[in-house]
């Protein structure tokens, strides 16, 4: 093409900042794969739990797309609904609820998850709080209904097979762990959060003694710790900042274990831990890394 | 040698510019172009007069300033054009060389003449900076180094003139090598490339056996963006993180480049002013890339005409690496001393997406070099705030551009960081760090 040599010369090529590559990675494609990730145990759910599951799926992932379009219509934003982000935590929302869920639970828990937590904060990654977790905590605070009864019957072969799970996500905390790790190899979630998380709440249990019986709260901890604690956009910015957030959130969680049961306790922990967050990005930065490069 | 734990595997797209790694000598093209500006914004004042007769080799401008380097003009020919930007050379392609271009009777002995020599040369750091060789000499001089490495890491993308250069003149480099060194009184000095240049260190070792350079050693570095950067280097090198107020000086290691390291070469011992540089021509929309013997000046146009033209229309043209380069609106624009490489990119590998909202993914802070956090950059420049940005020490930034390259969101990182850089300049709380011009290829 040497005509494009002399034709260009009077024409300006076009420039922009560098860099000029780029690792064609994209928000909504890593929610999108999260959300596939997701999948297996939605399908185990269904399987375990049928039409109870299908229903709460749907009315969730339904009513908290509606509650975005409606939001961004409202304050006049450009609509956002396909990023993903409304479908991730709804189905994340989906997990914590028992196979009976009313109605009404799971639409507000829904309308404060999307609405309160996660757009009025200002949309996609600005938020402060873990969304599924502050819709969950507040409809359990309106709604103080036991929502995970103790199963006395658990045993090791129900960490794999779990049909009288309490709640719709823990069917089999196996599959879980073979998902998260599915994330940690796509570097989608952090194993700092992840392990910490699940290791130091069940120390806590071990060193506090409880008489609950610590297995049967395993597959919800392997919930929390991959796909609920593992939130980018709530958690700090460092590898540091990400073991003192897990663990300060394990401890706790193992503290209010002793007034509550393990769903609350992890949910007050974590939001509670959230709200240190800038602190202990800050905290970091100024300590360990401000000194040395 | 220690692996740096920062950074990031790039995709390398070098395979173009090998399929033949010779250098390949052009013929002088009709014009050349010499811009007057340069390093510490000095203007050179020419030496010649519009009309004049030049050779290769002739110096055509000069500044008292001890500062600036002379400029040597790079073909023979009459000087048809004197602004106060550039001087225009028309070429006579008699390419006749100036009779001072020849083995010199004999070497000074001096340190200090050396590094006169390397000034009256012309040459300047080639790893991409362009800044002048002979201060950073006078500089390591005053900080008693104990260590010189000579950087042939060459970790951007696309980039294969140091390689090539490494596997055609092993004995130059080495010669160059062992010169800097004695300039500079350091102890040892190292050749440093990547796992993809293996055969490169087998040579220089093997050369080097021969001509017993004891106080030279070689070193291979994994594939990794930047390593090739002084800081990383040193880091590298001395087996721990610099600190941030640190530059790789003050831990008494130099960082070269190979291709300065075989300018000293030619300066010192063929007496040859730095005239001409090994460009690569390469990306995708280049019909045949390859590596060149480019003559400073050689416009852009002339340059991609050697390797046939383009394929395609580029979507953006490059002076430089992918990562630290820049993108060029005219294609009439001269090559300088410090351009490694002339890239055509095609619009599959340029950023092309939606800038979005950040996450705080952290995937920034996981691949920034020096452990900064882009992220509160960011929204540091976005709001203003210059306190926080010092606070959070923008002036570490490098600009290595892997934060943009990894952000999801599409958040031009670099541009923000880069203009919060001169927003803060005047800002009271500016921390007293010696900032010494990086050299990253």
């Amino acid at each position: 093409m040497q005509s494009f040599l002399k034709a260009k010369a009077d024409k300006p090529l076009p420039v922009s900042p560098r860099p000029f590559l780029h690792s064609r990675q994209s928000t909504s494609k890593i929610l999108w794969e999260t959300i596939a990730a997701t999948f297996p145990v939605i399908l185990l759910s269904l399987f375990f739990f049928g039409w109870n599951a299908l229903r709460i799926y749907s009315i969730a992932v339904s009513f908290g797309l509606l509650f975005e379009y409606l939001f961004q219509l409202v304050s006049s934003q450009k609509s956002r609904i396909h990023d993903g982000s409304t479908v991730l935590i709804s189905i994340l929302l989906s997990w914590l609820m028992p196979p009976n869920a009313s109605f009404v639970f799971i639409i507000f828990s829904v309308f404060v998850a999307v609405v309160l937590a996660k757009e009025l904060f200002g949309g996609i990654g600005q938020n402060l709080f873990q969304p599924v977790l502050a819709g969950y905590a507040s409809a359990l605070a309106l709604f103080p209904k036991p929502m995970m009864v103790p199963d006395s019957t658990f045993h090791f072969s129900n960490f794999f097979w779990w049909k009288a799970s309490p709640i719709i996500g823990t069917g089999s905390a196996f599959l879980v762990l073979i998902c998260g790790s599915f994330l940690l190899a796509k570097k989608f979630i952090r194993f700092e959060n992840s392990v910490f998380y699940l290791l130091s709440s069940l120390a806590g249990f071990y060193v506090m003694a409880l008489d609950v019986q610590i297995g049967q709260l395993i597959p919800f901890l392997i919930l929390v710790s991959f796909f609920i604690i593992t939130d980018s956009a709530s958690g700090p910015m460092t590898k540091e900042g990400r073991i003192l957030f897990s663990t300060t959130a394990g401890v706790l969680t193992a503290a209010f274990v002793t007034w509550m049961n393990i769903a609350q306790a992890a949910a007050a922990a974590i939001l509670i831990t959230n709200t240190a967050v800038p602190l202990i990005d800050h905290f970091v930065y100024s300590v360990i890394k401000h000194e040395t490069a | 040698m220690k692996k740096m734990k920062a950074g990031l595997v790039l995709p390398d797209h070098k395979y173009g510019s090998l399929s033949s790694t010779k250098i390949q000598n052009l013929s002088s093209p009709r014009f050349i172009k010499f811009p007057l500006r340069q390093h510490f914004d000095l203007v050179l004042n020419p030496l010649v007069q519009e009309g004049d007769f030049v050779l290769i080799g002739t110096k055509i401008a000069a500044h008292e300033d001890l500062n600036s380097v002379p400029l040597h003009s790079s073909t023979s020919g009459r000087v048809s054009k004197i602004t106060l930007d550039f001087i225009l050379i028309e070429a006579d392609e008699a390419d006749k060389f100036e009779p001072s271009i020849r083995i010199p009777a004999e070497l000074p002995t001096e340190p200090k003449q050396f590094i006169e020599l390397i000034r009256q040369a012309g040459i300047v750091d080639l790893g991409g900076s362009g800044f002048p060789t002979h201060l950073r000499l006078m500089e390591a001089q005053r900080k008693e180094i104990h260590t010189l490495i000579i950087n042939g890491c060459e970790s951007e993308p696309f980039l294969t003139s140091n390689h090539v250069l490494m596997l055609n003149h092993p004995v130059e480099i080495l010669k160059g090598t062992e010169l800097l060194r004695m300039i500079t009184g350091a102890e040892r000095a190292i050749i440093v490339t990547e796992r993809n240049k293996t055969e490169v260190i087998e040579i220089l070792n093997t050369k080097n056996y021969n001509l017993k350079l004891n106080a030279i050693e070689t070193a291979l570095l994994p594939v990794r963006f930047p390593q090739g950067s002084e800081r990383a280097l040193a880091a590298s090198t001395l087996g721990r993180e610099l600190k941030r107020s640190e530059t790789a000086l003050d831990a008494r290691v130099l960082v070269e480049d190979v291709a300065t390291a075989f300018a000293v070469y030619e300066a010192i011992y063929l007496n040859k002013p730095l005239y001409e540089r090994v460009v690569t021509i390469a990306g995708p929309c280049v019909i045949e890339p390859k590596n060149v013997w480019a003559r400073i000046g050689t416009r852009a146009n002339d340059l991609f005409r050697s390797a046939k033209g383009f394929l395609r229309e580029p979507s953006r043209v490059l002076f430089g690496g992918p990562m630290m380069g820049e993108a060029i609106s005219d294609l009439e624009r001269p090559v300088t001393k410090e351009v490694q490489a002339l890239l055509a990119l095609s619009p599959d590998l340029i950023p092309n997406g939606q800038e979005e909202a950040c996450t705080k993914c952290a995937k920034c802070v996981d691949v920034c070099p020096e452990s900064l956090i882009p992220e509160t950059l960011m929204k540091a420049v976005k709001k203003g705030n210059a306190a926080l940005a010092l606070e959070y020490d923008i002036n570490s930034c490098t600009e290595c551009g892997l934060c943009s390259y990894v952000c999801p969101s599409n958040i031009p990182l670099v541009q923000l960081i880069q203009s919060g850089k001169t927003k803060t300049k005047s800002h009271p709380f500016q921390p007293a760090y010696a900032v010494f011009p990086q050299s990253q290829s």
